[in-house]
C-alpha cells in the first residue's frame, strides 16, 4: 500500500468497501432477507430515470399507434367508400340483368313479330319525357314508327332511323306526331278499340279517346296495342285504365290510361315491329 | 479533467447505457439485429486513457465493480474487463494519445473485446449455447460500430471540456 499514491489508496479502499457491501447485499438477497441498499438504490434509478424514460417511451410509443390508427382510419373510410361504390355498381348491375331477363321474355312471347334488342344511348334531360336515342339502327333492321317497348309494356315509337341508332318519341311527349291504336279486351271476349292521342302531365296519364263512344270501359282494364295501323304487331301493353271521363250525354269522352312503365327510367329496350321475328 | 467531473459524466453515461438498453431491447435469440451500448466503458477510455496504468487498474476495477453491482447487474464482468482492458490502453498510450483516429479504432477494438470475451468464456465453458457466426453477424458488428460513433462524440466531448479547463487555468 505505500507505493500507492493518494488516489490509488482511496479507490482501492473504496473496491473493498463496495465488494464487501456488494457481496454481502448478494448474499442477504439470496437468503431472502431485506435488502434496504439495494432496493433504495433500485428505487431512485426506477424513480429517476427508468421510470420517466419508460413513460417518455410509452408516449412516443402511443403517438405512433395513434398516427397509425389514423392511418388504419384513412384506409378504412376508404375501403368503406369503395363497398359503397361496389355496393351501387352491384344494385346497377342487379336492376338490369332483372330488365334483360324480363325483356328475354318479352322476346320469347314475341313469336309473329319483328323485335330488335337496344340500349338506351342517350336521354337529354332537357326532353326527358320526349326522345331518347337507341342503339339500333337501319342496319339492325329498325324502321320508322316501329313500337319501342319495355319488358314492361310500350314505352314509345321510333322517329328517326340512323344506320346504327334511333330516335325515339316517348308516349309521354307532349307532341305526339302519330296516334297509338289500342284495345281495351272485355270479359265477354270483346274488345273495345280507341286511340291513344295525347299525354296529360298532370294526370300522369294517356289520354285515349274510344272509337265507338256507346262502348264501355272500366276502370282498372289493360290497355294494349290493336295492331291497327301501324308498324307494330297488337297485344303489347300500353297500360291500365285509371280514369273515365263521360261528357252531359252519359258518353265516354276520354279514358285515362296509367303508362305501364316507368318511363322515367330504363336502359334497356325492345324495338317491336310486324313481321316475321329476326 | 477533474475526478468528479469524470465520476458525473462516468454516472450520466451508464444511465445513458440503460436507457438505450431499455429502448432497445436485444434479441437475445440473435433473429434481427442489435446492439449492446458500451457508452460507459467508451467515456471511462477516452477520460482516463493519458492515466498511469496502476491507477487505470485501479479506476477500472472501481467503475466496474460500480456498474456491476448498479447498472449493469453483471458482477464481475466488468469488474475484470474493465481495468485489464485499461491496463491494455495504457500500454498503447504512446500510440494513441496524439491522433484521433487510432484512438477510436482502439476503442472499437476494446468494445470487441469487451463484447466477445464473456461469450467466448460461457461458450467454452458451455454456459451459453448460440451460433456464433449469427451471433457475430447481428450484434457484434453493430454493437462495434455504433459504440464507435458514440465514441467519436464522446471523444468531442471530453477533448472540448478538457481544453476549457486547459484555457482556464492558462
Amino acid at each position: 500500500m505505500g507505493k500507492l499514491n493518494k488516489l490509488q489508496r482511496i479507490l482501492v479502499i473504496l473496491i473493498c468497501f463496495v465488494l464487501g457491501f456488494g457481496t454481502a447485499m448478494f448474499g442477504l438477497r439470496q437468503n431472502s432477507l431485506s435488502n434496504p441498499g439495494y432496493s433504495a438504490w433500485t428505487y431512485i434509478k426506477y424513480g429517476l430515470f427508468e421510470y420517466p424514460l419508460t413513460s417518455a417511451r410509452n408516449v412516443f410509443s402511443d403517438i405512433s399507434n395513434l398516427w397509425h390508427v389514423y392511418a388504419d382510419n384513412e384506409y378504412l373510410n376508404e375501403q368503406l367508400a369503395q363497398q359503397r361504390s361496389y355496393k351501387t355498381l352491384y344494385e346497377e348491375e342487379k336492376n338490369k340483368n332483372q330488365e334483360l331477363e324480363s325483356l328475354l321474355e318479352v322476346q320469347n312471347a314475341l313469336e309473329d313479330a319483328k323485335y330488335v334488342s337496344a340500349t338506351v344511348l342517350e336521354r337529354s334531360s332537357k326532353s326527358w319525357n320526349q326522345t331518347i336515342t337507341i342503339s339500333a339502327g337501319s342496319s339492325s333492321g329498325v324502321e320508322k314508327n316501329m313500337l319501342v317497348a319495355t319488358s314492361d309494356g310500350a314505352v314509345g315509337l321510333v322517329e328517326e332511323v340512323q344506320s346504327s341508332t334511333s330516335i325515339v318519341r316517348l308516349f309521354t311527349t307532349e307532341t305526339m306526331t302519330n296516334d297509338i291504336a289500342v284495345k281495351m279486351s272485355m270479359e265477354d271476349g270483346t274488345s273495345v278499340e280507341g286511340v291513344l292521342e295525347s299525354y296529360d302531365a298532370k294526370r300522369n296519364a294517356y289520354k285515349v279517346y274510344l272509337l265507338n263512344e256507346t262502348e264501355t270501359v272500366a276502370i282498372g282494364q289493360n290497355v294494349a296495342t290493336s295492331g291497327k295501323g301501324g308498324n307494330y304487331p297488337s297485344g303489347i301493353f300500353v297500360g291500365t285504365v285509371v280514369d273515365i271521363k263521360m261528357n252531359d250525354d252519359a258518353i265516354v269522352s276520354t279514358v285515362y290510361v296509367k303508362p305501364a312503365t316507368n318511363i322515367s327510367g330504363f336502359d334497356y329496350c325492345l324495338v317491336i315491329g310486324s313481321g316475321v321475328a329476326q | 479533467m477533474k475526478l468528479r467531473n469524470a465520476f458525473l459524466i462516468m454516472i450520466l453515461l451508464a444511465l445513458l447505457d440503460e436507457l438505450f438498453a431499455l429502448w432497445g431491447a436485444m434479441d437475445f435469440t440473435y433473429q434481427s439485429f442489435g446492439w449492446v451500448p458500451y457508452l460507459a466503458f467508451s467515456g471511462m477510455y477516452l477520460i482516463f486513457f493519458r492515466w498511469d496504468w496502476k491507477t487505470q487498474l485501479y479506476l477500472g476495477a472501481f467503475i466496474g465493480l460500480i456498474y456491476d453491482f448498479c447498472f449493469g447487474g453483471s458482477f464481475p464482468v466488468n469488474f475484470i474487463l474493465y481495468p485489464l482492458l485499461l491496463v491494455e490502453m495504457s500500454i498503447l498510450k504512446g500510440f494513441i494519445q496524439g491522433d484521433r483516429v487510432y484512438r477510436i479504432l482502439t476503442g472499437c477494438f476494446s468494445v470487441f473485446l469487451l463484447e466477445v470475451i464473456p461469450v467466448l468464456i460461457a461458450v467454452s465453458f458451455k454456459q451459453l449455447h448460440i451460433s456464433l457466426v449469427r451471433w457475430f453477424v447481428h450484434q457484434v458488428v453493430l454493437t462495434v460500430l455504433v459504440n464507435g460513433v458514440f465514441m467519436i462524440l464522446i471523444d468531442g466531448f471530453v477533448r472540448d471540456i478538457e481544453n476549457r479547463n486547459e484555457n482556464k487555468v492558462s
